[in-house]
């Protein structure tokens, strides 16, 4: 079984409740686009129970004052922010990420119709983050059968951290090969990739990426972590095996963490548009509950496997007690 | 225009936690008062309570100015 199939069978097994705050914004364009279309697919596959938040929903759930009281509360707001926060919880997707923080759903996906470090700003804003991690978030994909050089690759940083440095590149790292670990089941081998490899190579961003190796060694993590590290011989153990030291001779890396955004963020665009029927999705990465960010490029299958990764999340987030009561269906019934 | 500048500069102060006297025309609110991606945003709906009015978030959030802001709220309450 493949990794998104595995994926949604775990969804199926206990499907838990999932807010999309930009339904209504699509339906003002068109009553079926790709999130509807995705949405309409989660639910008839079982994999969750989606929430089509709409601002109506909002005014009639008489729950934005109380709302608001608490993201002041969260935020460190003076009382006269009131007005504000208001405001701010009557945008459809400020309210999604309420309703995961005060247990109203179990998980959030949005980005489709919203800029991402919007998304990221709301989910940072109201939700805590894990132990010792950073907001950071990854890409997954999974080659056609057949397909000669990777069955399953993890690449990160693709949305939040510009120019890390050593010690955010080696938290990137670590959480990333924890979240790889979780959705697949998988051994996490991790590449911080530069253009050297190993002891070759010298410059700023070889340096950084070599101190970023060396704090991941110093935070003693269970994964194997190797940087830095050429693309090719993370993935190609052809080429790994000419360079020394370097440990994917045998088994190439499974999980990519470029040096910057930039970096990063072009590698998913690639391994997305240039592997013909690939299948894709986003995870967040670094919150206590679920918020996933999307791609205004994805299509109806990679926003369905988003949701497949949301419910998967928010089942490992309850099984760790990450919710502090049973989650409230109430705007189900709505 | 005085009275929107004035309120603009009041809400900026009040969101960002920065004296009303930091804060002038030619503030920028990344540059010079150190604007978060949050702070933005609540910035944003910040002003929308204070005068009462709907904006445009992504045409909002490219304004990057005090004075620049006075004018496009102006504009807004003109409409």
């Amino acid at each position: 079984m493949g990794f998104f199939e595995q994926l949604h069978a775990r969804a199926r097994q206990s499907p838990k409740i999932v807010v999309l705050p930009e339904l209504a914004a699509e339906r003002v364009k068109t009553a079926d686009g790709p999130l509807a279309r995705a949405a309409a697919c989660a639910e008839a596959d079982g994999l969750a129970r989606i929430i089509p938040l709409t601002t109506e929903m909002i005014r009639d759930s008489g729950r934005l004052d109380e709302f608001g009281e608490q993201y002041c509360k969260l935020r460190g707001l003076p009382a006269d922010q009131k007005a504000m926060a208001r405001r701010l919880l009557g945008r459809p997707l400020f309210f999604a990420v309420a309703m995961v923080r005060f247990g109203f759903a179990h998980g959030a996906v949005a980005g489709k119709y919203t800029p991402s470090h919007n998304v990221v700003a709301a989910a940072n804003a109201l939700i805590p983050f894990e132990p010792d991690a950073i907001a950071s978030a990854a890409f997954f994909c999974e080659p056609p059968p057949g397909y000669p050089v990777t069955k399953l690759i993890a690449v990160a940083d693709v949305v939040a951290n510009e120019h890390p440095d050593p010690e955010q590149i080696a938290s990137i790292a670590e959480t990333t090969c924890d979240t790889f670990h979780a959705l697949s089941g998988l051994e996490s081998r991790a590449a911080l990739l530069s253009y050297a490899t190993g002891a070759s190579g010298r410059g700023e961003s070889v340096e950084r990426v070599r101190a970023a190796a060396e704090a991941c060694a110093r935070r003693g993590g269970r994964w194997l972590v190797f940087g830095p590290c050429q693309l090719d011989a993370a993935i190609l153990p052809d080429v790994a095996r000419n360079k020394p030291g370097c440990p994917f001779a045998d088994a190439p890396a499974n999980v990519l963490i470029g040096p910057s955004l930039d970096v990063s963020n072009n590698i998913y665009k690639a391994v997305q548009w240039l592997i013909p029927g690939c299948q894709t999705t986003l995870c967040s990465q670094g919150l206590a509950l679920p918020v996933d960010d999307i791609s205004r490029g994805d299509d109806e299958q990679a926003i369905t496997n988003a949701i497949a990764v949301n419910v998967v999340k928010a089942q490992v987030a309850e099984a760790a007690g990450a919710y502090p009561a049973p989650v409230d269906d109430a705007f189900l019934k709505m | 225009m005085d009275n929107v500048e004035a309120r603009v500069k009041r809400v900026t102060s009040a969101v960002l936690n920065v004296p009303v006297e930091q804060v002038s025309k030619e503030s920028g609110f990344v540059e010079d008062l150190h604007a978060e991606s949050i702070q933005s945003i609540e910035l944003v709906a910040a002003f929308e309570a204070e005068f009462d009015i709907e904006m445009d978030e992504d045409a909002a959030l490219a304004v990057k100015t005090v004075g620049d802001a006075v004018a496009f709220i102006s504009q807004l309450l003109a409409e």
